[in-house]
């Protein structure tokens, strides 16, 4: 699976808290299911929205708390609660993603402003620029670029074939040249 | 001049996912097309300001919808903090409860029950008023005895004590007023959740209940959502 980012704007608990209150959390505690939240929900929320966008970035990050209380029970601790979790919610996202739109969107038309080189505002917000991307190939920059996600991975999560896996990426790519003109200097 | 075939593997080739002779064959290209040059400089430099993205907090707190979601499901038994009580009970011991007492549930998770029934524990206003200490205390032993004995089957999921003596009435355009217990013909002294298989068995766990015979009776009503 991939990688999970680490860098956040919002300061990552100690692991061994977050072990800690999952192990309580798997016997029901809910106090401690709410400390796992406040500690991860900024991770989660931001995939969501990343993935989904803004209207379901909410729902789509309390289904994926419940989901993890209810699946609790299958924590092992092999792999750290945030990982645990993240893969979770990754899982969530996709699925609710392709219940929403259809598997592959290659010939989705492409929002003009993207691909205007000196949009000097968009150059500012990655983020903004990456929100505006086209579905299918948001969601493989954001599972290849930011989660870390290897091509085969994200293949198979997003039921598409390894090819158009690659392809997505590279048009995501270009696009956001484009929005961001990233070689000029802001 | 821009050649598509090449400007088309430039994310391959930064990803180090084309072989040594494509690898080669594309660095020639590029290093005579300023086209694909500048592009590739702006791959890496899109590449470059990905780890500089932030998480961002929820605009709003989920907690609270999220917290309602996880009663259907406690698949574990409930092991958050339960609060037993009899029909009047002293903020003493219901005190000492809350303190920290957790309760043996277990076998909860053996069998999750299909539906949730909440029993609304109705009682005359101030109806124990008149007891002594030591009588009301030998009441909400009755409870917490009964609460406890439900426990290892799962069947008990929640339970609080309401306030004696304390209640608003807010309705619309109006400010809150103190409720009138005479006015409504009875109180809520409290409640409890229990899981069941079907309305029966929630009527024969409700019949065994101390309310009944305390000088209240029991509302019995069904969840809608699990």
């Amino acid at each position: 699976m991939g990688r999970m980012r680490t860098s956040s704007a919002v300061p990552a608990p100690p692991t061994d808290v977050l072990a800690s209150d999952a192990a309580l959390a798997a016997r029901g505690d809910v106090a401690a299911f709410e400390r796992l939240y406040r500690a991860t929900a900024a991770r989660v929320h931001t995939l969501a929205r990343r993935l989904l966008g803004d209207d379901d970035a909410d729902d789509a990050t309390q289904e994926a708390f419940v989901l993890a209380w209810r699946r609790l029970g299958s924590f092992r601790g092999e792999a750290s609660f945030a990982t645990w979790l993240h893969r979770l919610a990754v899982n969530h996202c996709v699925s609710r993603a392709r219940r929403r739109e259809p598997p592959a969107d290659d010939g989705a038309v492409v929002d003009e402003r993207l691909a205007r080189p000196n949009d000097r505002a968009a150059a500012l917000d990655l983020e903004a620029a990456i929100a505006r991307l086209p579905g299918g190939a948001r969601r493989v920059f954001v599972l290849h670029d930011v989660e870390g996600f290897r091509h085969e991975e994200i293949a198979s999560l997003l039921g598409v074939s390894t090819g158009t896996s690659k392809s997505q990426l590279h048009r995501a790519r270009l696009l956001l040249r484009g929005a961001l003109h990233v070689g000029e200097k802001p | 001049m821009t050649d598509d075939r090449f400007l088309h593997r430039l994310s391959e080739y930064l990803d180090g996912e084309l072989d040594a002779a494509a690898s080669a064959d594309l660095e020639r290209h590029v290093a005579g097309c300023a086209d694909c040059g500048a592009a590739l400089a702006d791959l890496r430099a899109l590449a470059a300001r990905v780890p500089a993205l932030r998480d961002r907090e929820p605009a709003r707190d989920l907690w609270p919808a999220i917290e309602r979601g996880l009663a259907p499901a406690a698949p574990r038994g409930a092991v958050r903090r339960r609060v037993l009580f009899g029909a009047a009970a002293a903020a003493l011991l219901v005190a000492a409860f809350a303190a920290g007492q957790r309760f043996p549930v277990a076998a909860a998770e053996k069998s999750l029950p299909p539906a949730r029934f909440m029993l609304l524990l109705r009682e005359p206003e101030g109806h124990l008023a008149s007891v002594s200490p030591t009588e009301r205390a030998a009441i909400i032993d009755k409870y917490r005895a009964w609460a406890r004995s439900l426990l290892p089957g799962g069947t008990m999921l929640d339970g609080a004590k309401l306030d004696d003596g304390y209640g608003l009435s807010l309705r619309p355009g109006g400010d809150a007023t103190p409720l009138d217990g005479r006015a409504n013909g009875d109180e809520i002294g409290g409640f409890f959740v229990i899981g069941a298989r079907d309305e029966a068995e929630a009527l024969g766990v409700a019949r065994t209940c101390p309310h009944l015979g305390q000088g209240g009776w029991i509302e019995v009503r069904r969840f809608e959502n699990r």
